[in-house]
């Protein structure tokens, strides 16, 4: 008996130094690999920086595909579009039930404003509108899925802001809905002014910027409120017409999306208390793609500046005005007499434009065809354009 | 105590239940006057109850029969595709149709062959036994038969109706085919049901990884069932043998399906009805191996296969199914090497799910093994059988006969935990729901009770219908009874 | 002043005393400490295996009995067990060394200080505001999770234990009612019955709080914003009450012990219950008078804005939905063990129990139930814990527990990794004190009876 208690005591001892010793060479092995892993980022993160500089800097003349191979070697797990190239397909993080912005429509297939721009980066890049694969994503789900590469865009109300374009490695591009946070109350509520919800309860999204903006501006303002929580605004929308809560706050376009379905009336407040823009986003690191999905969305905004939409795209054809006919990649007859076509070196094929008013159109039909059915107005709004005093301005295309 | 003391939920009891109502004296036919006396009306605290439930239950049903009959149910035709097959590519429709045939056409057959051998069995010890009527059949499964027929009953054109004709005399036909063929066929039963189901799932993706997966599934069983036929050396070296020449097969069979390139779109697209009872299938099935050797590794002596076997079981036990969704959802691919493109949703959750029944699967196991009385194995080992071999065929074949009914109620549970997929984002039936309820011809229609009748009716039939079946099992198998 | 009950969704202090940082790093510490002991234990077991085995062929080595080392048995189990140990070590190393490539590349933060870091989340009926720390904002759900599992599994049991014996009524009614509530509700999935309870029944059933339904006096407000029950306020005096409680439930005890002790002894009927009760109610009447009145009772009230709920027991909708629906779920899962263990107890108990011309009530009593208990319990506690892990279904109608509470971090940019670990560590211990617990009681059980 007494020599097995010895045994075992030994044996246990015995075990716990081999243990010692395999976590002793763990540590030490975590920390090798993680300096490691820490060059490793550093130089791609380097390398990244100087294809992006070289990418925009001299391939005036390269087209997209050859700016594609360039980067493949340069940048981390190849680039963006020489992938979207290949596959023949942009894979596009949406929304399926946001009423407007993206939802499925009783033949399965994918709809709405956001739904619509994930196509025009496909008419712009593949020429062919419908080579989109939609991936619904929850709010939670949106970042971790851009930065794992399942996604090469993220298009999904997702409102752009410093720490997410630090912090969650994002890269947000041209806004194509300027948005703000609004309230909502019904119509024969005792509420006129956000001043009057004191110890109202609100209901509101969470894992969204919109929580943030309420517990900042209403603390400040010294407005004590009860927060009702939900994860999605089908949620939330029957709880807001029941009566559980009293105000519902979320951005502006969605209010007035709901309120227009609901049978209650209803009353937007006045104040609009944060600034929201939506826009396309995609994963640090890929510069050329960033540019080719910023220039194919800012397309649809130019064209609606030229007057150029879907229905009367083939008559500008024969237009006489040089921007527009270099806009559409149409061929221009310089001094000589000799017919060149524009190539802005963006690696977009030459008549990206022209493909995506074609099969998508401009800005004013894609936010009529979506939004103006759940009763937004454009004209008069933010998303007007600068020439009609709203805020929808783009670069040239020259 | 009993097996029981060792918690295997409800299921446990439920074969106390069987035992007392199997015991119970059948009870006899009273006139009506006598028996609404005996039954309703017996003594004062009895009148009261029958007043104030029988007024109540009838209220209820009433008010739900007519809000039922009123209803507005053009928002499930219009989104009947979706709730069925979700997202499926509308000019590949072809692919699930085609899948749903032939699967009704292996369930026929594999359960008739099936039926057939436990008659056969039945004769040979004469008991009695005779071939189910088609009659009972339908009694047996109204429950399903009529919730299809009122799913069915939505489709705006006639394909649905065609299919589900199709479907139900493939099923048969199935059926009587398995019934007739010879035995050597029937024996091999269960393999031609599981290849069936792999071909289905050939039909409906497409891609040539995912077929080489099934199709090198369908090998490596049939591969191995075939040879385990031969008479092989015993112990380790036939095993070796055995599962060594069928992993080669279906190497090769993998290698070759994925050399050939063809292209369908794997399963992003799946969803509704379908993902929801494929999961649960592709869960259990895949479950069932890892499920038994763990149930093996915690009964074994060695402290390394215990141990190992009783965290993993209790730590999958501990936790709510959505925890381990999260963590597939985004934490898995973060263990896949660096140059690897991060995997589907749905691969993703069918690793977890795979991993969750195979720790509940186990404990069932676990208990069948120790109901499995400690003679057959003391006998087994005087007849100088090895270890292996007791286990293989002397204790598992018995434990896993008086698990059936258990396996069953986990397939439920499954099934309707598979709900919890929506909340990773997949298209699971009940999240079309969801879907349908923010349609712009739909929003704000308040229509969402609609949806959900007819996703609880779809649930109910299925699980019900289980349950039943289960319950039936366990009186047919006698389990608990001997 | 205290709330004598601070039930659910009762807005009192904040709970820092033993929520802190310190209870998540602890149970951390702990896992990390099981886990290592863990590893000690395996290796250690291995080697003094190992060692036995070496010791045993050594003495014996002129033994021709013994069996070559390929084939003895012990030497066979230690080859294998160290084969799936090295399996084991080496998959979980490559894991983790895929792991961190991986969080390196991505730029993931493994580290736990996020626990400190502002969550920016509130959450209804909780003092938790934006700028309390992560670690404060997951304790907060730890609390509700618990709220939801202390009120559920009781009245789950209630009801379950209820149906069950409806279901074996001889009233025809009473036992088709019962069966057909069983066979519904067991075969559609909790998460249905969560989210129907929520959307139709609670948000549709009920009048919004500017209209709220105020029954009795206004003593209960009914709305689908909140319910509201009268509740107990303390007091001048109430701790001496409170102590005063206390002290006579222990003599309560007392007396019951004694009872049964006398009833052992001599025979004479014990009414230990009686006895008891009217113990304790002698004392608390005693001293409600002598210290004056130490608790009054609280009526709920409604501003006229029906904004601002006060005074009683308020309860927040979510919860009462996600309860209510958990309980009638569980209840037929309860209801089919309670029932199936009653018929399992064996007929001639019954039939000797009516030989002995005891009454219905007492024949279940003193008879029928406690035998049907002993079988009943361990899958009981099954359910049980199924009650406590369905809990986390909350994230569908966004009743702030700590699984949804971790989702909306998600969202928050903070660490899916570290919650999830904490997450999943929260449900291990709950799953483990549950089972313990349960375990404890089912020992007393199984030890009286045999």
């Amino acid at each position: 008996m007494r020599k097995h208690w010895i045994l075992r005591l030994v044996a246990v001892f015995l075990g716990f130094t081999l243990l010692a010793a395999a976590c002793g060479n763990d540590s030490s092995d975590g920390d090798a690999v993680e300096q490691d892993g820490g060059d490793t980022g550093g130089d791609t993160g380097g390398d990244g920086g100087d294809t992006g500089g070289d990418t925009g800097g001299d391939t005036g003349g390269d087209t997209g595909e050859d700016g594609g191979e360039d980067t493949v070697d340069l940048v981390q797990g190849g680039s963006v579009l020489a992938k979207v190239q290949d596959a023949g397909v942009v894979e596009c993080g949406g929304n399926d039930t946001l009423p407007g912005f993206g939802i499925v429509d009783a033949d399965g297939a994918f709809s709405g404003f956001d739904i619509d721009f994930c196509g025009v980066i496909a008419a712009a890049v593949l020429g062919d509108a419908s080579a989109v694969n939609v991936t619904p994503l929850l709010a939670a789900q949106r970042f971790p899925t851009l930065q794992s590469g399942e996604i090469d865009v993220l298009i999904r109300n997702t409102t752009w802001t410093a720490s997410r374009d630090g912090n969650e490695q994002a890269n947000f591009l041209h806004t194509t809905f300027y948005d703000g946070q609004g309230f909502m109350v019904r119509d024969d509520s005792s509420i006129a002014t956000l001043a009057d919800a004191n110890n109202a309860s609100i209901c509101v999204l969470t894992g969204t910027t919109t929580l943030l903006n309420l517990n900042a501006v209403l603390a400040d303002r010294g407005i004590a409120f009860t927060p009702v929580t939900f994860e999605s605004n089908d949620e939330l929308n029957p709880a807001f017409q029941a009566g559980q809560c009293e105000v519902w706050t979320s951005d502006a376009s969605q209010l007035a999306a709901f309120a227009a379905t609901m049978d209650i009336p209803t009353r937007i407040l006045p104040e609009i208390i944060s600034k929201e823009p939506l826009g396309p986003v995609v994963a640090d690191g890929d510069t050329q793609w960033a540019q080719v999905v910023n220039w194919a969305t800012m397309a649809t905004i130019q064209a609606w500046e030229f007057g150029i939409n879907q229905e009367n795209l083939s008559s500008f054809t024969d237009s006489e005005d040089t921007n527009i006919r270099r806009f559409l990649g149409l061929p221009i007859v310089d001094g000589d007499g000799n017919e060149s076509i524009a190539e802005v070196g963006l690696g977009l094929p030459t008549d990206f434009a022209w493909n995506i008013i074609e099969q998508v159109g401009n800005y004013e039909d894609i936010f009529n065809r979506n939004l103006a059915g759940i009763g937004l107005t454009l004209a008069g709004s933010p998303n007007d354009l600068w020439t009609n005093g709203g805020l929808q301005y783009v670069p040239p295309f020259r | 105590m009993t097996g029981a003391g060792e918690g295997l939920s409800a299921d446990d009891v439920a074969l106390f239940t069987a035992r007392a109502e199997a015991a119970r004296p059948p009870s006899q036919k009273l006139p009506p006057g006598q028996w609404a006396k005996k039954n309703l009306f017996d003594g004062f605290a009895n009148i009261i109850f029958t007043l104030v439930f029988g007024f109540a239950g009838l209220a209820v049903l009433f008010f739900l029969a007519v809000w039922v009959i009123d209803a507005d149910y053009e928002i499930v035709r219009r989104n009947l595709r979706i709730f069925m097959i979700g997202q499926f590519p509308k000019n590949e429709l072809w692919r699930p149709a085609v899948s749903l045939l032939v699967v009704m056409a292996g369930v026929g057959f594999t359960s008739g062959a099936l039926a057939r051998n436990a008659h056969d069995l039945a004769l040979e010890q004469d008991l009695p036994t005779e071939k189910s009527s088609w009659v009972s059949l339908i009694r047996r499964f109204w429950a399903v038969i009529a919730v299809v027929i009122f799913f069915v009953s939505f489709a705006r054109t006639l394909t649905p109706y065609l299919l589900v004709a199709g479907a139900f005399a493939l099923l048969v036909a199935g059926r009587e085919l398995g019934w007739a063929i010879n035995a050597a066929v029937r024996a091999r039963a269960i393999y031609i049901g599981a290849t069936i189901f792999l071909l289905s799932m050939l039909v409906i993706a497409g891609t040539s990884s995912l077929g080489g997966l099934s199709l090198g599934l369908i090998t490596l069983f049939w591969v191995a069932g075939e040879v385990g036929r031969r008479d092989l050396p015993g112990g380790v070296v036939g095993l070796t043998i055995r599962w060594g020449i069928a992993l080669v097969a279906a190497i090769v069979v993998y290698a070759i399906e994925v050399a050939i390139p063809y292209d369908g779109f794997g399963w992003e697209n799946w969803g509704g009805l379908h993902i929801t009872l494929f999961t649960t299938v592709l869960g259990i099935s895949l479950g069932m191996p890892f499920g038994i050797l763990l149930a093996l590794g915690r009964k074994s002596d060695l402290p390394v296969m215990k141990t190992a076997s009783v965290l993993f079981i209790e730590f999958i036990r501990g936790v709510p199914l959505i925890s381990l969704l999260l963590f597939s959802n985004l934490m898995l691919p973060l263990f896949l090497p660096i140059d690897f493109e991060r995997p589907a949703d749905l691969t993703l959750t069918i690793v977890v799910i795979t991993g969750f029944s195979a720790a509940y699967i186990a404990e069932i196991v676990r208990g069948g093994l120790q109901a499995v009385p400690k003679g057959q194995t003391e006998a087994a080992q005087a007849s100088g059988m090895s270890a292996g071999s007791v286990q293989r065929l002397i204790v598992l074949p018995q434990a896993l006969r008086a698990v059936i009914p258990a396996m069953v109620g986990q397939f439920i549970a499954l099934f309707k935990d598979t709900t919890l997929l929506q909340i990773i984002g997949i298209l699971e039936f009940l999240r079309v729901t969801d879907v349908a309820n923010v349609q712009p011809d739909f929003l704000g229609k308040g229509l969402a009770p609609v949806t959900y009748l007819f996703v609880a009716l779809g649930y109910w039939a299925f699980a019900y219908t289980m349950s039943k079946e289960s319950r039936r099992l366990e009186t047919k198998l006698g389990v608990g009874v001997r | 002043m205290h709330y004598v009950s601070a039930g659910p969704g009762e807005a009192h202090g904040h709970t820092t005393n033993w929520g802190d940082v310190s209870m998540i790093r602890f149970l951390l510490a702990v896992l990390a400490v099981a886990v290592v002991l863990t590893g000690v234990y395996v290796v250690g077991r291995l080697i003094y295996d190992i060692v036995q085995l070496i010791g045993e062929r050594r003495r014996s080595k002129n033994d021709a009995a013994l069996p070559p080392l390929w084939r003895d048995v012990k030497a066979l189990g230690i080859a294998a067990q160290i084969g799936v140990l090295a399996i084991i070590v080496a998959v979980i190393a490559y894991l983790r060394s895929n792991f961190l490539t991986r969080a390196e590349d991505i730029g993931l933060n493994l580290s736990f200080d996020f626990l400190d870091q502002p969550a920016g989340i509130s959450i209804a009926d909780n003092p938790l505001g934006p700028n309390d720390t992560v670690s404060e904002a997951l304790t907060q759900g730890f609390l509700n999770t618990i709220r939801v599992i202390l009120i559920g599994i009781p009245a789950a049991l209630i009801l379950g234990t209820l149906i069950g014996i409806a279901r074996l009524s001889s009233n025809w009614v009473l036992q088709k009612l019962a069966t057909g509530y069983v066979e519904f509700f067991r075969n559609i999935p909790p998460l249905v019955v969560i989210i129907v309870m929520w959307r139709v029944v609670f948000l549709e059933g009920f009048p919004r709080s500017q209209e709220a339904w105020k029954p009795l006096g206004g003593w209960f407000i009914f709305s689908n914003n909140r319910f509201a029950f009268p509740s107990l306020l303390g007091q001048d005096n109430f701790d001496a009450f409170r102590l005063i409680l206390l002290l006579g439930l222990l003599a309560a005890a007392a007396v019951a012990v004694w009872r049964t002790r006398v009833f052992n002894e001599t025979g004479s009927p014990h009414h230990r219950v009686l006895w008891g009760v009217g113990t304790f109610v002698g004392i608390a009447t005693v001293a409600y008078v002598a210290l004056g009145a130490p608790i009054a009772t609280s009526k709920p009230a409604l501003d006229e804005a029906g904004r601002v709920f006060s005074g009683g027991l308020r309860m927040q909708m979510p919860y009462a939905a996600l309860t209510t629906a958990l309980v009638i779920y569980t209840a037929t899962h309860i209801a089919e063990i309670v029932r199936g263990s009653i018929l399992a107890v064996h007929r001639g108990q019954v039939e000797a129990a009516n030989a002995l011309a005891l009454s219905g009530f007492q024949r279940y009593r003193f008879v029928v139930l406690p035998q049907a208990m002993r079988i009943a319990f361990p899958p009981l506690i099954n359910q049980f814990l199924n009650f406590s892990k369905n809990s986390s279904l909350a994230i569908a109608i966004g009743f702030s527990e700590v699984t949804s509470l971790v989702n909306d971090l998600f969202g928050q940019s903070q660490p899916a990794p570290q919650l999830i670990l904490i997450l999943m560590l929260f449900y291990l211990t709950l799953s483990l004190v549950l089972s313990a617990v349960g375990n404890l009681i089912n020992r007393r059980l199984q030890v009286v009876g045999r």
